[in-house]
């Protein structure tokens, strides 16, 4: 029985609202809906296609992110929504939850790489959309509508995805204790080497100092050029990008452009941790939920948006308002693609 | 013509054209097979305006066709008797950029090249560059999701559109995305679903991309091969060597030749049964040791000759004859029909042996110029349109072409849309169901279906439309010869 | 303008050339102004297609969008399938013209100057006359103050130079002075408008000939090269011109001109006439720049020390496809800084008498020249055609950025 097929008498057997679920890592930051059936698709772990010729594979949704990056190395490959590091989870979970993972200007967000998939609507109707190749405009692209959604407009069973060579090179750095003019000096300088860094962050802990941190990667020599122009200190490639709340603490995901770091850092509480995930992402350790609300009402005069990724009950969710506009189209989304609102 | 009143009203008597004759000049696109006259033209200046029209249209529910430059090649822009054409062209202010977030805000008329030299001070470019970059406008690349030479590195439209403020069919207004990245934290890709529409969503008045840094080096090279195969060989080396140019693209014999014979000269070698044109771009030494790895490819392959153009003024003269192409095209008959299929990297050379073989088989004149980095194929037929024998056999073999793209693993388009044009081939990839769902998509945008009508999707049960293209052309002409009384 | 049974003519399958890429649209000034596909030469040709294939109700409907067009050929120099749009152009004008007519007072007084007076030297040496007291007397400005004249038109037309300037070349053979080597001879045609304008051009052009070792014929029964009558849809009477124009100068190996709309419709006279002896005429025609870059200069010019910006007339560039020609020469100009502003090549909206007709259009493209040629903060402005010197100066002036805007050959000319 292939992926859609079991997707599909998977959802036909539920009644009443369904969750998804993949290696079960959102549990830890959004408990699901007491009155939700779960659908467990971790079994779901074949990758089905891998032409390395052609870098594109295929996957069913519940591969772990580290199975498809060990098959990867092997052809000298990678996804780079992954910014080179290992992660947890599964592929399916990595493009519903956009953890806002690594990703700037040099690095290849999860829109991009994409390529099409076969899903499954909450009324079992089957389809596909996009394709197996690198280009491709055929029809909508239904499937760019899977990255972000949590899994809330339909179930994808296989996923095509763009895959990158492999740098031939790369180091891991991190510049720690640095105050905060020295930590945007070394930021900018790294944001204007005409090879974009794949992973470049900068960081500031709740004792005030400042890190920048990233990977450079591409031919040897090149790479050896960076740590050596900019004084990197190497270290070994780091497990996680993302920040753990504090207990009885919040996690706060947003976006912002670059110019905004410094008002953004003025308005981040003392007391939080703070990382610029670079392309515009950010993340906050907030350690109450009182300093959250005063962050999120600070955020529009930044400019900034955010959300509260991890909180308990209601305030999971909450976020700088979101513009009428998108919001009215997000909600006919939903309507047209599960108009019972089985997927929670 | 109330409508036509109401819109004058709003927009001035030179801005709204609806003079039958006049209208002619917007019957078609790039695609000229399929031709019809709109209703009425509009050209509105800023969102107020294309809120004020939309508005009017929804309230007559008059259906309308959002239109750049019109340089499109699939019929997407090309509108019915009863639409109104929403042109965009002369919204074409550059309203914002920040050069410290690379960044940029314009309005939809803003042409793809002139963006590139409004920040070129900055040493900044618009990295997507379809062919068509010195007319094309940034909304209509939005619009289809344009791709362009140097997408295998840098990737394609949506991979660079940040945010936009659009005006729905109803006239209202949603601003998706953010400029900070490729989707707000609040959840759903709005955005990415709305970038190659095909106009079909509603109208992007005002769209944020991102800039790219300009390399400190170019460098481009040229490779000229005795077959096809070996280029695609040399191409296939190239990419499994994970060498990632910024641009790799091909050109065969007889398209060589047309471009030599055009003011797009580049001085390709006419003898060659195909050129290769590799670009690579980056730090001075990174692209230094990818070209000698690159000549060494050339090498291995057989290359006839080989050559490198540092300097912008030689590169300029190699990227010329690429550019130009397409023109270069109406050199061989009057009407050419522009196929996009795309097929996997490793296939190319396959695809290309049974292109050549159909296009013998249909007694057709084929050309090839492609995206070779993509698998992203353009073969040419070139036909005279008045010659409805000659119209059936194109079409025929460019349905072949696309039905063999597909069972390969490919697409029917990389680039140019489905538009008008590709709606019969549509169904050789996606079954009804994926239809219907694309079809729920649509509907939450358009819920009237007054957005570009009856374009992308094909409706169902109807017949052929492909098969109307020479019965179409002998009307339109047929409709002439009668009114001109031959 | 049906196809007729004897075969579509040419300029119909002409516009079959095009496939609809669009890529001469940025090229075209008027698109850039209007940004409507109707003004564009892609819409433009597409239009007169579709009147060629009788599917036009009413041809004056589409009239506007075809006079709007400058017929600056720079969509031809931008076209990939080598369109050749000049043509198309002004046989339509001239199928429309007989077809109907153009009415109006506007209408009537062009045919009426075109063929009366500029086609005929000496009415046209009249007129210069009057003007030139008009002028004197400062009635131009009261005309204005009392609307009795368009301000466009008063703003427009140039300052008319004193008597002594306006006094025509003697007609005949002009011999280089004593010592210079005799190189070759040549035959200089004048033009209507240059001699009674710019007669400075035309002495200098003489002038630098003969000092650069050519004889001169000045040939007596030369005409109005006809440019004028061909854009404005009258060619019948423009191919009597240009027939007497061929037989003045049936002697002459090569004919030179220095006005760029002139030399264009010199070259042009194949077409025009569709005679062996205009094809022959034709290739025998030079500008002067594009003579003397290939003959090379014997005599130095006089030192220019300053920058110098040269535009290229459409005439010049897309029309006879002489680009570098002037700029090699001015680059011989010691102490010379030649500065190249952006988009050169891109019309000024002068256009043989364009800035009459269209003056709204004319004047934005006129600004857009004056502003891209501003940047580069030049000390002069170098252009081969009196409609282009006329309309950049005004333009320059009007932004208060006056510089002396001069022939090529004005600078080309040695030390007295």
């Amino acid at each position: 029985m292939n992926a859609t097929e079991a997707i599909r008498e998977r959802l036909c057997a539920a009644t009443g609202p369904v969750r998804i679920v993949g290696s079960g890592s959102r549990a830890r930051h959004l408990p699901a809906r007491a009155d939700a059936t779960a659908l467990d698709l971790s079994d779901l772990r074949e990758i089905v296609r891998l032409d390395h010729g052609d870098q594109t594979c295929t996957v069913e949704c519940g591969v772990p992110l580290a199975t498809l990056d060990a098959a990867l190395r092997e052809h000298d490959l990678e996804l780079p929504c992954l910014g080179g590091g290992t992660a947890e989870g599964t592929v399916g979970g990595l493009f519903a939850c956009d953890p806002f993972g690594p990703g700037n200007e040099g690095g290849q967000s999860p829109r991009s790489l994409l390529l099409g998939l076969d899903a499954v609507l909450a009324d079992g109707t089957v389809f596909k959309a996009g394709a197996r190749v690198v280009k491709s405009v055929a029809g909508f692209d239904v499937h760019k509508l899977f990255v972000g959604s949590q899994g809330r407009l339909f179930v994808a069973a296989r996923l095509h995805l763009r895959l990158k060579p492999r740098p031939r090179a790369e180091q891991w750095f991190t510049n720690d204790d640095l105050d905060e003019a020295a930590a945007f000096r070394l930021l900018h300088a790294l944001r204007q080497e005409p090879l974009p860094l794949p992973v470049l962050q900068l960081r500031r802990d709740s004792d005030g100092s400042h890190a920048v941190m990233g990977r450079a990667a591409g031919r040897a020599g090149y790479v050896t050029g960076v740590v050596q122009r900019h004084g990197l200190h190497s270290v070994s490639a780091p497990t996680s990008f993302h920040l753990d709340p504090p207990p009885r603490g919040e996690l706060l995901t947003g976006l912002a452009v670059p110019s905004a770091l410094p008002e953004l850092l003025r308005a981040v509480p003392a007391a939080a941790t703070f990382t610029w995930l670079g392309g515009g992402r950010f993340q906050v350790a907030l350690p109450d939920p009182g300093a959250s609300d005063r962050l999120l009402a600070a955020l529009p005069n930044v400019p900034a948006s955010g959300v509260l990724a991890v909180a308990t009950g209601e305030r999971h969710g909450r976020g700088t308002p979101i513009d009428p506009g998108q919001a009215r189209l997000a909600d006919a989304l939903k309507i047209a693609l599960d108009p019972d609102g089985t997927l929670v | 013509m109330a409508i036509e009143r109401d819109l004058t009203r709003a927009l001035g008597p030179e801005r709204v054209l609806h003079t039958r004759d006049a209208l002619l000049a917007w019957e078609c696109d790039g695609f000229t097979v399929l031709k019809s006259r709109p209703r009425a033209v509009v050209l509105p200046e800023s969102t107020t305006e294309v809120q004020a029209v939309l508005r009017l249209l929804h309230a007559a529910a008059v259906p309308f066709v959002p239109r750049g430059a019109g340089t499109c090649l699939s019929g997407g822009p090309t509108a019915g008797a009863d639409a109104v054409v929403v042109d965009c062209s002369r919204m074409r202010r550059v309203l914002h950029v920040s050069t410290v977030d690379r960044i940029a805000t314009v309005q939809p008329g803003v042409v793809n090249l002139d963006l590139t030299a409004a920040v070129s001070d900055h040493d900044l470019h618009y990295a997507p560059d379809p062919s068509s970059q010195s007319v094309c406008t940034i909304g209509g690349n939005l619009a289809e999701n344009s791709g362009g030479p140097h997408c295998f590195k840098y990737g394609m439209t949506t991979d660079h559109v940040l945010a936009a403020t659009v005006v729905c069919p109803d006239g209202s207004l949603a601003h998706l995305g953010d400029p900070a990245g490729p989707r707000s934290p609040h959840g759903l890709d709005v955005l990415g679903v709305f970038c190659g529409s095909e106009g079909t969503f509603g109208i992007a008045t005002e769209i944020t991309v991102r800039l790219c840094r300009n390399p400190p080096e170019v460098r481009t090279l040229l490779a000229s091969f005795a077959s096809m195969s070996s280029a695609c060989r040399a191409v296939g080396d190239i990419v499994a060597a994970g060498l990632v140019p910024a641009a790799l693209e091909i050109l065969d014999q007889a398209t060589i030749r047309a471009v030599e014979a055009s003011v797009y000269r580049a001085g390709y070698p006419e003898n060659a049964a195909a050129v290769l044109l590799v670009e690579l771009d980056g730090p001075h030494e990174v692209v230094g040791e990818e070209a000698a790895e690159i000549t060494a490819f050339f090498r291995k392959n057989g290359a006839l000759q080989s050559e490198e153009a540092t300097t912008p003024d030689e590169r300029k003269r190699l990227w010329k004859g690429r550019k130009g192409a397409f023109g270069a095209m109406g050199r061989i008959d009057t009407d050419l029909y522009v196929l996009d299929g795309v097929v996997p990297r490793t296939r190319l050379e396959e695809a290309l042996t049974k292109i050549t073989e159909i296009g013998r088989r249909h007694g057709v004149t084929l050309s090839n110029v492609f995206h070779a980095g993509d698998g992203n194929l353009h073969p040419n037929i070139s036909f005279d349109g008045r010659d409805p024998d000659a119209t059936a056999r194109t079409i025929a073999a460019g349905h072949e072409i696309l039905q063999l793209c597909v069972e390969l693993g490919g697409s029917i388009t990389g680039e140019h849309g489905v538009g008008g044009e590709k709606l019969d081939h549509v169904p050789l990839m996606f079954d009804d169901d994926d239809l219907e769902v694309m079809a729920r998509v649509r509907r939450a945008f358009d819920p009237d279906g007054r957005c570009n009508p009856g374009k992308v999707l094909p409706q169902r049960h109807a017949c052929a439309e492909v098969a109307k293209w020479p019965q179409m052309t002998a009307e339109v002409l047929g409709e002439g010869a009668a009114e001109g009384g031959q | 303008m049906a196809p007729s049974s004897d075969g579509p003519p040419a300029s119909y399958l002409r516009t079959l050339d095009c496939v609809h890429c669009g890529l001469c649209l940025p090229h075209c000034p008027t698109h850039q102004v209007l940004r409507i596909e109707a003004d564009s030469p892609r819409g433009r040709i597409y239009l007169m297609r579709a009147l060629a294939e009788g599917r036009v109700d009413d041809a004056e409907a589409i009239r506007p969008f075809l006079d709007r067009c400058l017929d600056c050929r720079a969509c031809e120099t931008a076209c990939p399938s080598g369109v050749r749009y000049g043509e198309i152009l002004e046989d339509t004008r001239a199928t429309l013209e007989r077809a109907r007519p153009k009415r109006g007072v506007a209408a009537w007084l062009t045919r009426t100057l075109l063929w009366h007076v500029v086609a005929r030297q000496r009415r046209l040496r009249f007129l210069f006359w009057w003007l030139r007291v008009f002028e004197v007397l400062g009635l131009q400005r009261l005309a204005t103050a009392l609307r009795l004249l368009p301000a466009h038109v008063a703003t427009l037309a140039p300052p008319v130079p004193p008597a002594r300037e306006r006094r025509p070349l003697r007609t005949g053979l002009h011999r280089p002075a004593e010592g210079t080597e005799v190189r070759g001879r040549v035959a200089l045609f004048t033009g209507c408008v240059m001699e009674p304008l710019f007669g400075r051009v035309n002495r200098a052009t003489l002038d630098l000939l003969l000092a650069n070792g050519f004889e001169v014929d000045v040939v007596a029964a030369q005409r109005c090269c006809g440019a004028l009558l061909v854009h404005a849809g009258q060619p019948d009477r423009a191919r009597q011109l240009a027939a007497a124009n061929v037989r003045a100068f049936r002697d002459a190996d090569v004919v030179i001109n220095n006005a760029a709309g002139c030399g264009c419709a010199l070259k042009e006279y194949g077409h025009l006439l569709g005679t062996d002896e205009g094809r022959r005429f034709a290739a025998k025609c030079r500008d002067i720049c594009e003579f003397l870059a290939h003959e090379g200069l014997t005599a130095t010019p006089r030192p220019f020390h300053g920058r110098l910006v040269y535009d290229d007339p459409c005439h010049l560039c897309h029309g006879q496809g002489v680009r570098s020609a002037p700029r090699e020469l001015l680059r011989q100009v010691p102490g010379v800084e030649l500065v190249e502003a952006e988009h050169s090549a891109d019309c000024c909206g002068s256009a043989g008498i364009y800035n009459l007709l269209q003056p709204e259009l004319a004047a934005a493209i006129g600004e857009r020249k004056a502003a891209e040629i501003r940047a580069c903060a030049p000390a002069a402005i170098a252009t081969g055609n009196p409609g282009c010197m006329m309309q950049i100066d005004s333009h320059m002036h009007r932004s208060g950025h006056s510089v002396p805007v001069r022939h090529p050959v004005e600078f080309l000319l040695p030390p007295p």
